[in-house]
């Protein structure tokens, strides 16, 4: 495993999309990120959720390589009646979970990382159960650069980031 | 005459010291205990994912774990499941009668039946209660769990909740807890701990 790049884990979840002929559009933020004016979107995954469950947890990286904020305003996957932007903290052993009806900011310059244990996307009203593997079509909305399809790729239940792939 | 008020006196004076020494054990022995365990628990009356009443003094003599969580939770439930399924296979045999108790705080969307159809995916001693709002409210009083809904939009909620794991001893005492973010090294001797001590 060691020719293997850092995000290996990644690499696998894409070529196994892409093995499977899923759309061609997923494979650019597979690969090596989607690119929507200044904004590069990498690494964007979703934890494989419990067959039967309604809802499922999405992530992504988004860097602004632009001198401008951007701001990630709605998300959006046919698997999903819906998908909204989240945040959930923990403290003192409570676990709390707060919308953000306005989005996600992405200051200039910065990288913002949608990851287990804060932001995420929720998804809710799945339409069916995810696979393992599978690499499943979104697209992310931003205020100022627009719209960017993505694939996230299913990784193991309880994957703490898309490089790591699981416990 | 004498020795009649003789010991009369030794009567008093045996009584004086019995009420003194009874006195001081109340008063030291209240002060020097520690909160009482039973503080954090209690019995659990919910209805199990098939449907079934389930109570907790069915579980006498074995210890236990107990979770309050709900299943349109994309995170941090589906997480604590996993990981207590991947413990429970590691610790195998010695866990063989432990139950861990996965106790709904949205009784209004986990019914039974969804239950069951969710915890198919996890380890099959992992049992899931629900109840009347009042049953669940009543249960998470008694362990001192805090939760709430939160709304989301478009009539959507989620829901805000204590996310620890209450590890209960063979006598259905409280014996420590599991924490989120804890390592899966240091949940797992919790674990073994309670199984061998609690």
């Amino acid at each position: 495993m060691s020719y293997l790049p850092r995000d290996a884990g990644m690499h696998r979840a894409c070529r196994a999309a892409i093995l499977a002929g899923l759309t061609l559009l997923s494979i650019p933020a597979c690969a090596d990120g989607a690119k929507l004016g200044d904004l590069v979107i990498e690494h964007a995954w979703i934890g494989l959720p419990p067959a039967g469950a309604a809802v499922a947890g999405g992530y992504v990286t988004i860097r602004n390589a632009g001198a401008a904020p951007d701001r990630l305003v709605a998300v959006a996957s046919p698997i999903a009646g819906a998908a909204a932007l989240h945040r959930m903290a923990m403290s003192n052993g409570v676990m709390t979970m707060e919308a953000l009806p306005d989005g996600i900011e992405i200051p200039a310059g910065a990288t913002v990382e949608l990851a287990p244990g804060s932001l995420h996307i929720m998804f809710t009203r799945l339409k069916r159960p995810l696979l393992l593997g599978e690499t499943v079509s979104g697209e992310l909305v931003f205020e100022k650069a627009g719209t960017v399809a993505v694939g996230f790729a299913v990784l193991p239940m309880g994957a703490a980031s898309a490089t790591e792939g699981g416990q | 005459m004498r020795a009649l008020r003789v010991v009369r006196r030794s009567a008093f004076v045996g009584i004086g010291l019995v009420v003194a020494a009874a006195t001081l054990w109340l008063l030291v022995g209240d002060f020097g205990k520690p909160p009482p365990a039973a503080a954090i628990g209690g019995p659990i009356r919910l209805t199990d994912q098939s449907g079934a009443p389930f109570d907790s003094a069915s579980l006498a003599g074995k210890p236990y774990a107990v979770f309050f969580g709900f299943t349109h939770c994309p995170e941090v439930c589906p997480t604590t499941l996993y990981e207590l399924s991947t413990d429970l296979k590691q610790l195998g045999d010695a866990a063989k009668e432990l139950r861990v108790l996965f106790v709904t705080v949205d009784p209004e969307r986990d019914t039974p039946e969804f239950l069951e159809n969710y915890l198919a995916n996890f380890d099959p001693r992992i049992m899931g209660l629900t109840g009347t709002a009042d049953e669940i409210a009543a249960v998470a009083k008694s362990f001192r769990v805090f939760y709430e809904k939160v709304a989301t939009g478009e009539g959507d909620y989620t829901m805000n909740h204590t996310a620890l794991v209450y590890l209960m001893d063979r006598h259905g005492q409280f014996f420590g807890t599991l924490a989120y973010d804890e390592s899966g090294e240091t949940k797992l001797q919790k674990l073994r701990r309670l199984l061998k001590e609690g």
